[in-house]
């Protein structure tokens, strides 16, 4: 690991950097929420047959 | 970064994966043997013997109690970790290529080759309870794909869909329950060779001959970063923690190689960063072409399997988790 970036980058190719970063980061942002409410409607089905089967055993 | 060497294989390594633990490492190769490894020390807890080919494709479940290979000898195995036990052998009619678990741990994919007449498959078992229970020698389902042959697949987030690579370059979205191909995508200009999924499944990486990676959203199947090299690739990880970073590796097999002067450093594997597609610095080690590359969960340490019959683990030393990339 001895490559690191040099100081010598322009301040236009720290900027676009930035942006890839940003870019990255919203888009995690967004990936994450979206999984994270697929998860809870696949939970919630879960324990929807779940309950429908404990309903029979009662039964 | 002193590496440490697992010898325990005496031909060349086919695929390497951590345990979601990280402190096992497990490594098949065309010498027929599953060997399981401590990571931090590289001492070997046991091998799993039985068959009696080239074994291509290994991976552990998250609870590291199951294990399954799928090898040349046209039979993909399950089997116990803790003692080595052989709880199911499935017989296809042509040799198993990948296996995976499911992100719930119930199922598992494999893909068997095309040969001799016999389509391409992808097939599903349930290995549900199979540490205490008898699985089924029957697939759940065996999907039959169109188009180029598949070569590697995985499951996407929450076991929605299947991810197939192809030999042509594309990938593809399959439905595990209908077995339709969902939508496609043809991201690379020759075969893909690896593809491994981030740790939440959102995205994946792929490796090919075409001498690039490519990091690929599950869900549209697009391209959101490529890592372009100078050497056709085998693997490719995304390293789940501490650093942005992706690693590549591969190497061309000496008898493609007309000049050998320019063969130092093609053995290598490389650093990527991720989001920046940048190269931030390279591991040598290995004597011939690097055929897969694992990262430790935590990533504390990544290994890499060549054809030379060594996996070599590298655990990172302190600057490597202090190190920032400067903007």
């Amino acid at each position: 690991m001895d490559r690191s970036a040099s100081s010598q980058v322009s301040s236009a190719e720290r900027t676009r950097r930035r942006e890839l970063l940003e870019e990255w980061a919203n888009w995690r942002k967004r990936v994450e929420a979206d999984l994270a409410s697929d998860r809870a409607a696949l939970g919630q089905q879960l324990a929807a047959n779940t309950d429908d089967e404990e309903a029979e055993e009662v039964d | 970064m002193r590496p440490i060497l697992l010898q325990g294989h005496e031909r060349s390594l086919t695929q390497i994966k951590y345990n979601r633990e990280g402190d096992l490492l497990f490594s098949v190769s065309k010498d027929h043997v599953v060997n399981a490894w401590f990571s931090h020390n590289g001492e070997r807890l046991g091998t799993y013997e039985g068959h009696i080919g080239a074994v291509w494709t290994v991976d552990v479940n998250s609870t590291t109690t199951l294990l399954v290979s799928g090898s040349a000898d046209n039979t993909a195995k399950l089997w116990d970790v803790s003692n080595g036990k052989c709880l199911m052998s499935w017989e296809f009619n042509t040799a198993v290529r990948r296996v995976q678990f499911s992100e719930d741990d119930k199922k598992i994919l494999l893909i068997t080759e095309p040969r001799m007449g016999f389509p391409a498959t992808l097939q599903i078992f349930s290995i549900e309870n199979g540490l205490t229970e008898p699985v089924s020698s029957e697939p759940l389902e065996v999907i039959h794909p169109q188009g180029p042959k598949i070569t590697v697949a995985a499951w996407g987030a929450l076991d929605k869909y299947i991810v197939a690579g192809r030999e042509n370059g594309s990938v593809a979205l399959i439905d595990p329950q209908t077995g339709e191909c969902v939508s496609t995508n043809k991201i690379h200009d020759l075969t893909l060779t690896d593809l491994q999924m981030s740790t939440d499944r959102t995205y994946f990486i792929t490796s090919s001959k075409d001498k690039s990676a490519k990091i690929v959203e599950t869900e549209s199947l697009e391209v959101l970063k490529t890592y372009v090299t100078d050497t056709p690739l085998n693997s490719a990880a995304i390293m789940p923690k501490v650093q942005e970073f992706v690693v590549v590796g591969g190497g061309q097999e000496a008898m493609d190689v007309t000049r050998t002067s320019s063969r130092q450093g093609k053995f290598e594997c490389r650093f990527w960063h991720k989001i920046l597609e940048e190269e931030v610095g390279r591991v040598r080690g290995h004597f011939g072409p690097i055929n897969t590359i694992a990262i430790h969960p935590d990533g504390r340490s990544f290994a890499s399997g060549g054809e030379d019959g060594y996996v070599r683990v590298h655990h990172f030393d302190d600057d490597f988790f202090t190190f920032k990339f400067q903007i």
